[in-house]
């Protein structure tokens, strides 16, 4: 299997640097700096170090025994991403490009953040390397993702409510853009997920490659094999693409992202961008995007703050267009059933993103062969998203 | 320059005027208005924005009237045929701002193709840098679109000469580090020692565009320019008298030809 660029930045067609000419000498920098130290034994040592020490990783894979048998055939592990520092993948690429930030002398970080889990991850960062952090954050997510907000601010990062557009993601990533733009000099944009203008979804995905590389092994000692099927959440697709890279190469394992169905790909309140957009430029890339015949950007909707998003990593277009990755969709009911479900089999309390994945490998366990592995990116923990299950359950305190 | 160059005349003995204005501001009918008014008033060459939904490079004063635009039904295919019919009566080139995704949606031969047909000279995407120039602006230049390319105070110095040797039209350079209608003045120490190198060496014409707000700062950088961009001052000027409940499109008219001629002032050097 060929898993190449046919130009530097792309994807096959789909990646680029679409961005004002003003961050061009911006993203050559990057690109030179990350180049230098990627493969720099003591920039790969200091940032192992930092994952082990600090992250806690590697984070064990885990099979969920009582999940498996009460729902199906398949043997279905989890890795656990929840247990990770700040209680997601989303800490992996912090680390990994606060170093360059360090390396750069850039002393002012700015983020864009959906579910909150980007930005507490660099707001720890932040506090850990002594640098200044701004995270835009859209005023819809700030409502319901209050806990992270309030885990930023502690953190003494400062939270930039954005009221534009549909005040969600796509509507922070503009703003921190446009920061970006005006303050290119002094400042760093740590991007949270595989988008964005080239060398940002190659970095990101980098960073993220550790999820899939530890599963790896710990899926040969554990199984002594391979898993039949690798399960991640897609709305940016970092930990998607993070735990998929590394099996690329083995053709047996078949990689499923899950996109938001929000309430279902009919009533066009979803985030399904690669189940329902077409081919276009959202920021700074060429990828799949929800947009009407216009071509204006479609605000999207999920359940989920990290997946409602209207574009997607150009790699996943990538992999979605040469057949290597497929990609579905699971609606908010069936995300939110899987959380239950998972809480009362497992004693584990799943973001809501993450409950995608989970509710789609509860979908394909019954229709697989006994036996079957199934591997779950259970990307991140559920604390975050208390305030909506309990509203959805009505299971308020009186 | 090629015989048929239609900013030429733009920019022929003296310094260019060009005013930005979304395409169906502030209302559908006052826009046709507008424009031809500006042209009388003395515009060189129109920029017509073509809205999009999350225009990166803009500040908020084109963000808003984007968004207006975009709410009272402007589309591309739309903003096309308003062209189609300005372009015969104000006899001065148009060029158009957009983002690439509307036009990668309308689909690039089409796009050039209705373009050319409604009398579009120019276009300018400011999401579209030098290197991703490869379909579009090849295919613009080959049916006589001009690619307008861009230029800030920190594009390095080997990359400028790769983007003047390409560039067609004019080069739109931006003058400071940052976004339209961004309150941070022009750079004028960049703009006094760096532009005049680069006219001395560009085969087209240079025009400074972002942040200049006033005839005032218009007057300071005109000596180092062939032409300015006026857009959020001018949006700006336009939003305030909307504002008012006594306005009327007469008024609204004159206070946008007076703008118009005391910018046009402002250049002389």
């Amino acid at each position: 299997m060929v898993v190449g660029r046919e130009a530097p930045g792309y994807f096959g067609p789909f990646g680029g640097r679409f961005v004002p000419e003003t961050l061009i000498p911006a993203l050559e920098e990057l690109e030179r700096t990350y180049l230098t130290l990627k493969d720099d034994p003591s920039f790969k040592e200091e940032l192992s170090l930092i994952l082990r020490d600090y992250c806690g990783r590697p984070t064990p894979l885990y099979y969920a025994e009582r999940l498996s048998k009460e729902n199906g055939r398949a043997k279905i592990y989890l890795k656990r991403e929840d247990l990770a520092h700040t209680g997601a993948h989303k800490i992996n690429n912090a680390v990994g490009q606060i170093l360059l930030a360090k390396y750069m002398g850039k002393r002012r970080i700015i983020a864009e953040t959906g579910a909150g889990q980007h930005g507490v991850a660099v707001a720890t960062v932040c506090a850990k390397f002594n640098m200044e952090c701004c995270i835009y954050m859209g005023e819809e997510d700030i409502k319901r993702q209050k806990l992270n907000v309030y885990r930023m601010k502690m953190l003494g990062a400062e939270v930039i409510p954005v009221s534009s557009g549909s005040k969600t993601l796509k509507d922070a990533t503009n703003e921190a853009i446009r920061d970006w733009v005006s303050n290119v000099d002094t400042t760093y944009y740590l991007i949270g997920s595989v988008v964005g203008p080239h060398p940002y979804p190659t970095i990101v995905r980098d960073f993220q490659r550790i999820i899939g590389e530890e599963t790896r092994e710990q899926i040969l000692a554990k199984e002594g094999r391979l898993p039949d099927y690798i399960i991640a959440c897609v709305g940016g697709g970092s930990n998607a693409i993070g735990i998929f890279h590394p099996f690329l190469e083995y053709s047996q394992v078949k990689l499923i992202g899950v996109e938001a169905g929000g309430k279902g790909l009919t009533s066009g309140l979803h985030a399904a961008s690669l189940n329902a957009g077409r081919i276009g430029v959202l920021h700074g890339c060429k990828s799949y995007v929800l947009q009407d015949e216009d071509g204006q950007i479609v605000n999207p909707y999920s359940i989920s703050a990290g997946l409602d998003y209207p574009g997607v990593g150009p790699e996943h277009a990538f992999l979605k267009e040469i057949g290597r990755a497929t990609y579905v969709t699971v609606t908010d009911e069936e995300a939110l059933e899987a959380v239950m479900i998972l809480a009362r089999s497992e004693g584990i309390i799943a973001a809501l993103e993450s409950a995608h994945a989970v509710a789609y490998a509860l979908r394909l366990s019954k229709t697989v062969d006994e036996e079957s592995i199934v591997i779950v990116n259970l990307s991140g923990r559920g604390d975050k998203d208390m305030s909506t299950l309990i509203d959805h359950f009505r299971m308020g305190v009186e | 320059m090629r015989h048929e160059n239609p900013f030429v005349k733009a920019f022929s003995g003296k310094k260019a005027l060009i005013p930005f204005i979304t395409v169906g501001y502030p209302y559908w009918d006052v826009f046709e208005r507008l424009v031809e008014g500006m042209v009388q008033a003395g515009a060189d060459i129109i920029e017509i924005g073509i809205p999009f939904s999350d225009p990166l490079a803009d500040g908020i004063t084109i963000q808003k009237s984007s968004q207006i635009a975009i709410e009272h039904g402007a589309t591309l295919k739309r903003a096309l045929k308003v062209i189609e019919s300005l372009s015969p009566k104000v006899k001065v080139p148009i060029v158009i701002m957009s983002y690439y995704n509307p036009i990668l949606s309308y689909g690039i031969e089409s796009f050039v193709k209705d373009a050319k047909c409604a009398g579009v000279s120019g276009v300018i995407i400011p999401d579209l840098p030098f290197d991703e120039r490869e379909p579009f602006y090849h295919l613009c230049k080959e049916r006589g679109i001009s690619p307008i390319l861009m230029i800030t105070p920190v594009t390095p110095h080997e990359r400028l000469e790769r983007i003047i040797k390409d560039a067609d039209g004019f080069i739109y350079c931006v003058s400071l580090v940052g976004l339209t209608g961004d309150s941070k003045k022009p750079i004028f120490q960049w703009i006094s020692r760096e532009l005049p190198k680069i006219r001395e060496v560009s085969p087209v014409p240079i025009v400074l565009g972002f942040g200049i707000d006033s005839t005032d700062t218009a007057m300071r950088v005109s000596p180092f320019t062939d032409g300015i961009v006026v857009g959020s001052a001018l949006i700006k000027m336009i939003e305030r008298e909307i504002s008012l409940s006594s306005w009327t499109e007469d008024d609204l008219l004159d206070k946008v030809k007076n703008f118009i001629k005391s910018f046009k002032k402002s250049l002389k050097d």
